[in-house]
């Protein structure tokens, strides 16, 4: 849950609250991931962290990972905060990232060489998009025979860099997140690491992995409008959205519950409402839309390999996770945002959409195996 | 490394470079210098690559947000010039004075939102930032998106842009064992290439396949990248970014017949530029050639054009 930050100060930033990693995990989890790899920058070991996680959930041991395994990341700053410390210390020792040639691409580096990949290895950077971009690559470069296996997410770690970024900016809430209410002021930030493990489907059933959803269809587009604001009608995101149904083969119809990148800032939430009515027409009154940025905050690399774990748990839990703090209906968000409560209903098909900075925006068809 | 046969093989239809480039990009492109005053010189030089390549092409989106053209630049290190001026700004002063305009160019995708806005390009849109390789990425997953029928054109085109920080890290990067192969500097440079499979379109050099993969202690085999793609008769290799001098003598010798050039010999390393730079130096010429982007910790990529 959202909390005042701890880890840096942040007084001067309004004092805002932040989804922040709890000081012993957090530790533990950098700790844990030092041993291996020497990995110490926080980005890396959150990355690390999470693939161990998945590979695990997957019923994949390390030794057993094909060598044309690949990995794709989304990041805002990737390893950028370990190269600011290397600073602060005037650069006199050696850089914390060995060989990596940029530190957007170390985590990505750190975890590859972590597990011997030697397939695709790409790191991504389109700000709060990120994450679901990296997903549908690496659906990609399975689909394409490029591998077999890939892993597939997003990571970023709350800095006092971007949280008065942010707070320059003003889009950081006052209090509660409330995407979707009447009241909602702004977005809180976040950090974490979502990793999901792509398979082929046909090696999939032959090792006998229990098949949680497919990767159906994704889309990207930019605005093409403004660098720090959405275009008002969510043309953007009516683009991507139609490129991935269209890229899944499936009609608007179709889709049972949309996460939605639902910052909680007046224009991003107005503006999905519009672009999600455009894609489902009257249909987009009857699907529920959620966004869990008011739990974790907005993890900007991460959150659409968050949001995308999120629609795999709801098609195969048959539950779609609440919009919480939400109180006050506005006339222009009036869909159904399943305020407050879980709610248990059927998922075949899942749609997860992000925006980001600068106009990038991307969508994920996920669909019940 | 497997590799993606593109069918159809998107065109390489335009393909421009900056590099070595000088101080004035406004001069470079035509366009109002105000336009410029906003961007850092990461976005400044990816736009004016972008904004040359398709006045070379003779080709720009038709609408408002056209969603049949994409954008996919590549960087290693993209805007982090601005990230450091952000952090030192905020070691230095006080928060209120920092300048919310410069934290929205600490964004790598930036370049793309004031490209897109100028052109219209309301199609796929990404931003890699794989090492040096990332340029190498573009290109491959433009053609790719294009064979796959998701785009009608895509810019795609690597940029860099090093400021004394990331010279600084660099030059702690030399010093740690076993990299004195590095080369001493990380010269500036953006490219950009215009694909598409429209069949009106000039020119005459396509993208016929793409592979990638992470190869940390140099052991990927140029020969077999030929045999399994010698229906392409590749004759000429490019070799887009520095590689350690055993690992090239290697590929020297895996690649008997063909004519090979080391791109860093003749514009200096220009990190994920030099993938786009090396289709312009193979556009002119009428045979197959095989251009290999690698980051300095393996992650590569091979993209075949032929005719």
């Amino acid at each position: 849950m959202l909390r005042p930050v701890t880890r840096f100060e942040a007084r001067d930033l309004g004092a805002p609250r932040a989804g922040e990693i709890l000081a012993d995990t957090f530790t533990s989890v950098v700790e844990e991931a030092r041993s291996p790899t020497g990995a110490t920058e926080p980005a890396a070991a959150l990355a690390l962290a999470a693939a161990r996680e998945s590979l695990d959930h997957a019923g994949i041991v390390l030794s057993s990972l094909p060598p044309s395994s690949g990995v794709v990341l989304g990041t805002c700053l990737g390893g950028a905060e370990a190269t600011f410390e290397w600073l602060r210390g005037q650069g006199q020792s050696s850089h914390p990232y060995r060989v990596s040639s940029g530190p957007l691409s170390a985590p990505t580096d750190h975890l590859a060489d972590a597990f011997g990949l030697g397939g695709p290895v790409v790191t991504l950077s389109t700000a709060g998009a990120s994450g679901t971009a990296a997903v549908a690559t690496a659906a990609e470069c399975i689909r394409r025979g490029e591998a077999d296996t890939m892993l597939a997410g997003g990571v970023d770690v709350l800095s006092r860099f971007v949280l008065a970024g942010f707070w320059l900016l003003r889009a950081l809430a006052s209090g509660e997140v409330r995407p979707f209410d009447r009241r909602r002021d702004g977005l809180a930030l976040g950090e974490g690491a979502g990793i999901l493990v792509l398979e082929e489907r046909e090696q999939a059933l032959r090792r006998g992995a229990a098949v949680l959803a497919q990767v159906q269809g994704s889309g990207s587009s930019g605005d093409a409008h403004h660098m720090t604001g959405p275009s008002p009608e969510g043309d953007g995101v009516v683009r991507a959205a139609l490129a991935a149904l269209r890229d899944g083969g499936c009609s608007p119809e179709k889709v049972d519950f949309v996460s939605a990148h639902g910052t909680g800032t007046r224009f991003n939430d107005r503006m999905e409402t519009i672009a999600l009515k455009r894609v489902f027409g009257e249909a987009a009154y009857r699907i529920p839309v959620d966004s869990i940025k008011p739990i974790v905050g907005h993890t900007l690399g991460a959150a659409g390999a968050l949001e995308a774990i999120l629609c795999v748990r709801a098609i195969g839990e048959a539950i779609v996770p609440p919009t919480i703090h939400y109180g006050e209906p506005d006339p222009e968000c009036d869909l159904d945002y399943v305020p407050n409560e879980a709610r248990r209903c059927r998922v075949r098909r899942a749609l997860s959409c992000s925006s980001a900075l600068a106009g990038n925006n991307a969508a994920l068809l996920l669909e019940a195996p | 490394m497997r590799f993606v046969l593109l069918e159809p093989a998107p065109v390489v239809a335009a393909v421009a470079v900056l590099t070595p480039l000088g101080e004035d990009v406004a001069a470079i492109t035509g366009e109002s210098p105000l336009r410029f005053r906003r961007m850092d010189r990461y976005e400044s030089l990816g736009f004016a690559a972008v904004d040359l390549a398709l006045r070379k092409a003779n080709a720009a989106p038709s609408k408002r947000g056209d969603a049949e053209w994409g954008l996919l630049l590549g960087s290693s290190c993209g805007c982090f010039a601005s990230n450091a001026e952000f952090f030192f700004d905020l070691e230095r002063r006080p928060a209120p004075e920092l300048s919310p305009a410069l934290f929205s160019r600490t964004v790598s995708n930036a370049v793309n939102g004031e490209i897109s806005i100028a052109h219209q390009i309301g199609g796929v849109n990404q931003t890699f930032v794989s090492g040096w390789a990332a340029g190498g990425e573009a290109l491959a997953e433009a053609a790719a998106l294009l064979a796959d029928g998701k785009a009608r054109w895509v810019v795609a085109g690597g940029i860099e842009a090093p400021d004394d920080v990331l010279r600084r890290m660099h030059a702690a990067a030399r010093r740690e064992p076993g990299m004195d192969w590095l080369p001493q500097e990380i010269a500036e440079g953006a490219a950009a290439c215009v694909l598409t499979t429209e069949e009106s379109a000039a020119g005459h050099l396509r993208l016929r396949a793409f592979g990638r993969g992470r190869d940390p202690r140099g052991t990927w085999s140029l020969a077999s990248a030929l045999d399994a793609l010698g229906a392409l008769d590749l004759q000429r290799i490019l070799v887009a970014n520095t590689v350690p001098p055993r690992l090239l003598d290697r590929w020297r010798g895996e690649g008997t017949g063909a004519d090979f050039t080391v791109l860093p010999d003749r514009t200096g390393e220009i990190g994920a530029a030099g993938a786009p730079v090396a289709v312009a130096l193979a556009s002119p010429v009428h045979q197959g050639a095989l251009i290999i982007a690698r980051a300095r910790e393996g992650g590569t990529v091979a993209l075949a054009l032929g005719p």
